[in-house]
């Protein structure tokens, strides 16, 4: 059954088409008003509009122009009615966007065949519309299915992943501050804290290649495992490296690996000391100045040679009250701080953001903020900065 | 501009409205019956139909037909009528008529009817090429997030493959593994081989709860606590899973566990000893055929730190005779639903044990079974260890595999 919506200011023309169209089989919608017009053509979606020229509450054009900007109703098709209609209006009027023009008093024989005529073809179009929209619509919903399963463990990884991440623990002496910030919703680097007896602490920042699902995976296997060697090892960091080395070799894929800074801090003797395996040097910071600390060392998890550990440098100091370390992966140096992909974030990012950090602020806020890395980081970013107060 | 298909007996009307429409700068094919008409449309599909109404019947033919065919259905039809036919003018509306113009033909009235017809085509074609556009969009957007998702659980699923160890196949010791994770990329569920001595070798059977992601994050930590806490504990099934224990419940988020199996087997002397927390018992297969499920206690891991927890796991301990089987399994395959509602369960696995020869892939046989391919709704992990009839009494013999491959002596290399 087609809808026809009557738009006219007299109610016995309405009411006399009306009775005619509805004995002719179609469903009748009524407005008095051009305002009405609107509303009961965005509810009922009719498949054809009869419209008088002259209703109070708006011009005709108006009230074309008004229905035409609705996206639904843009193609409806509209069919004018007047009395008195000079061939000037009749041309001016079809000039506007509309299907046939009805003179008043109405030929009701002749209006219905057109009508009919016309909500056919409306009716025609819709049906062949709504079968497109349902080859797409279905398309749509398996896609949406398929969505909502991924979403769905991947939010559920998300909250163990976000879980199951260390927090920095309170030390006296010491502020221990961190950002982490996984590229997506799951990340490839890590950190940890481990406390090897009362007084040491080990510090871990670490960073396997890739990211995503698979770099969740890896990061789990060896946060734990390097957290295991160093209580295995007793905080002996050649030997830790060596171990998780050996470990990794046989875990992880071809061509993985798992850049990482294991330091450990004795909280009696201030002692500092660090191997870094790949991950970029850390800085060492005392009266704002930054100190690059280089030693060499290579990512775990490449190499099978036995005394691979011992090509890695060890780094050690005393630290001072009022002096820091900074620790880091590469997803908060390599940020690109300009739309060409030329200039990196770097140690000179670092090293200035340090200089303007406020008296009491935190490094790793301003860092952060001058990196942008909310915004700029395609990578995942962690840092860790340890603080003797 | 557009394309408008005339159709017209009389030569001069024919030659009259051509040229207007064509002043018009419309492009117009006139033909002078629907015979013409019809092969016009072959060849070019117009974008109006202007035609007389005294065609004859066939044209009430052509009608139809433009109705019927899907491309030419939706093409508007203005007709043109004598002034004095009015009744058969009504009768032409039931054809899906767009417009009648009368004849003689006013050329401005021709013009306006002509332009009302084209713009609500136009309309019309505006309005679902915007619905389509839209529609389209939200698919490649779908399409571009799940491809996404779709990569990167791909690469992780071919690492997890790798990253999963080779059963190593020591010299008169069958091995066969099927692991199939739920969905297809990653899971929960997983397995290890490694050896603690040249002579001693040791299983892992695990099962993080839940699946998908987040369980294999946790399965990547459990395998590795698991191997390093039996390789550093000297292969003490018990100490060992304590050792993981501890480690686990210290890591994994709360309410979730691992349950897992560790065994030992002495590959020369066929000593085994296992112990079982919380994944389903193990089925032992004697050399005569009969069969034994091995139940002892034991908690799933990763739920509470306590030093007592590992006291109420049992130890099981026997010896693996030539011929003898153990088959390991996960829950995912006996909770396999089959055609009676229902699941697989142990007399499922008891049933393919009865029919199994020496030398099958069990693992492959209990997966075939339970339709596990169509069935599963969890991770699936079945091992089976058969020791084969050969007798290796000599160390030797057992040390010449480590020779081949050159890993003698590391105790920490995996299979």
């Amino acid at each position: 059954m087609s809808v026809v919506l009557i738009a006219d200011d007299d109610a016995s023309v309405r009411s006399e088409l009306k009775t005619a169209l509805e004995k002719a089989g179609h469903r009748v919608i009524e407005a008095s008003t051009a305002r009405n017009t609107l509303m009961e053509a965005q509810d009922h979606d009719p498949d054809l509009i009869l419209l008088d020229i002259s209703l109070p509450d708006m011009p005709a054009l108006q009230l074309l122009e008004e229905l035409r900007s609705e996206a639904a109703l843009a193609r409806v098709p509209i069919m004018m009615m007047a009395a008195d209609a000079d061939n000037e209006l009749l041309t001016r009027t079809f000039r506007w966007d509309i299907v046939d023009f009805i003179h008043k008093p109405l030929k009701v024989e002749l209006l219905l065949a057109k009508i009919g005529a016309h909500t056919r073809l409306s009716q025609a179009y819709k049906f062949s519309r709504k079968l497109s929209k349902e080859m797409y619509m279905s398309r749509i919903d398996r896609l949406e299915i398929e969505m909502k399963a991924n979403e769905e463990d991947i939010t559920e990884a998300e909250r163990h992943f976000t879980w199951m991440q260390p927090k920095a623990p309170q030390v006296d002496g010491y502020k221990i501050e961190l950002k982490y910030r996984p590229y997506g919703r799951l990340g490839g680097d890590f950190y940890d804290f481990v406390w090897l007896d009362r007084d040491r602490l080990a510090v871990v920042v670490g960073d396997i290649s890739g990211h995503g699902i698979q770099g969740a995976i890896l990061q789990a296997m060896s946060r734990k495992l390097v957290s295991l060697a160093l209580r295995q090892e007793e905080g002996d960091l050649r030997k830790t490296i060596e171990f998780a080395n050996r470990e990794l070799t046989n875990d992880l894929p071809p061509g993985s690996f798992a850049a990482v800074a294991i330091g450990v801090l004795n909280t009696e003797t201030h002692s500092w000391k660090h191997v870094r395996c790949g991950v970029p040097y850390p800085i060492f910071v005392r009266n704002r100045e930054c100190e690059t600390l280089v030693t060499p060392g290579g990512p775990l998890g490449l190499s099978k040679k036995a005394d691979w550990h011992m090509g890695v440098g060890e780094y050690g100091n005393i630290i001072e009250e009022g002096q820091h370390i900074l620790l880091m992966s590469d997803g908060i140096l390599e940020v690109f701080m300009d739309e060409e992909k030329k200039e990196q974030f770097d140690v000179e990012g670092v090293t200035k953001a340090v200089k303007e950090t406020a008296p009491g602020d935190s490094f790793i806020d301003t860092i952060v903020d001058h990196a942008e890395l909310e915004t700029r980081a395609d990578d995942d970013a962690t840092i860790i900065c340890i603080s003797r107060i | 501009m557009a394309h408008i298909l005339l159709i017209e007996g009389e030569e001069k009307v024919r030659g009259q409205i051509t040229e207007a429409l064509k002043n018009s700068g419309h492009s117009v094919e006139a033909v002078e019956n629907s015979e013409d008409a019809r092969s016009s449309v072959t060849m070019r599909i117009p974008a109006l139909l202007i035609s007389d109404q005294k065609l004859g019947d066939d044209y009430v033919d052509f009608l139809d037909e433009l109705t019927r065919n899907r491309k030419l259905a939706r093409v508007p039809v203005i007709l043109m009528v004598d002034k004095d036919d009015m009744s058969s003018a009504l009768s032409s509306f039931e054809c899906d008529i767009f417009a009648i113009l009368k004849k003689p033909i006013d050329v401005d009235h021709l013009h306006i009817q002509v332009e009302t017809v084209l713009r609500q085509t136009q309309r019309q074609k505006q309005s679902r090429k915007r619905e389509r556009n839209e529609l389209r969009s939200q698919i490649m957007k779908l399409e571009r997030e799940v491809r996404a998702t779709t990569e990167d659980l791909t690469d992780a699923a071919q690492n997890f493959v790798t990253m999963l160890a080779r059963p190593p196949s020591p010299q008169g010791i069958r091995i066969d593994v099927n692991y199939q994770p739920s969905g297809g990329f990653i899971g929960g569920d997983f397995y290890d081989f490694f050896w603690l001595n040249p002579r001693e070798l040791c299983v892992v059977i695990g099962d993080v709860s839940g699946h998908g992601i987040q369980a294999a994050v946790i399965q990547s930590m459990a395998r590795k606590v698991i191997s390093i806490g039996m390789r550093t504990k000297n292969g003490d099934v018990r100490e060992g899973l304590r050792f993981a224990n501890d480690e686990l419940a210290e890591d994994i988020p709360q309410g979730k566990f691992v349950a897992a199996m560790v065994g030992v087997l002495d590959i020369v002397s066929g000593h085994w000893e296992h112990a079982r927390c919380g994944i389903p018992h193990p089925v032992f297969q004697y050399a005569d055929g009969t069969r034994e499920d091995v139940l002892t206690a034991g908690v799933a891991l990763g739920l509470k730190r306590s030093s007592t927890w590992a006291n109420a796991i049992q130890v099981h301990r026997t010896n693996l005779e030539p011929e003898g089987r153990i088959v390991m399994f996960t829950d995912g395959i006996i909770e396999c639903e089959q055609d009676d509602g229902e699941e697989f369960d142990y007399a499922g696995v008891h049933k393919v044990l009865d029919r199994a020869k020496p030398n099958d892939d069990v693992p492959e046989l209990i997966y075939q079974a339970a339709h596990a391919a169509h069935r599963a709704v969890d991770d699936v992990l079945i091992i089976s260890i058969t020791r084969e009839s050969v007798e290796l009494e000599d160390s030797n013999t057992v040390m010449g595999f480590f020779d081949e491959t050159g890993e003698e002596g590391d105790p920490f290399k995996i299979g």
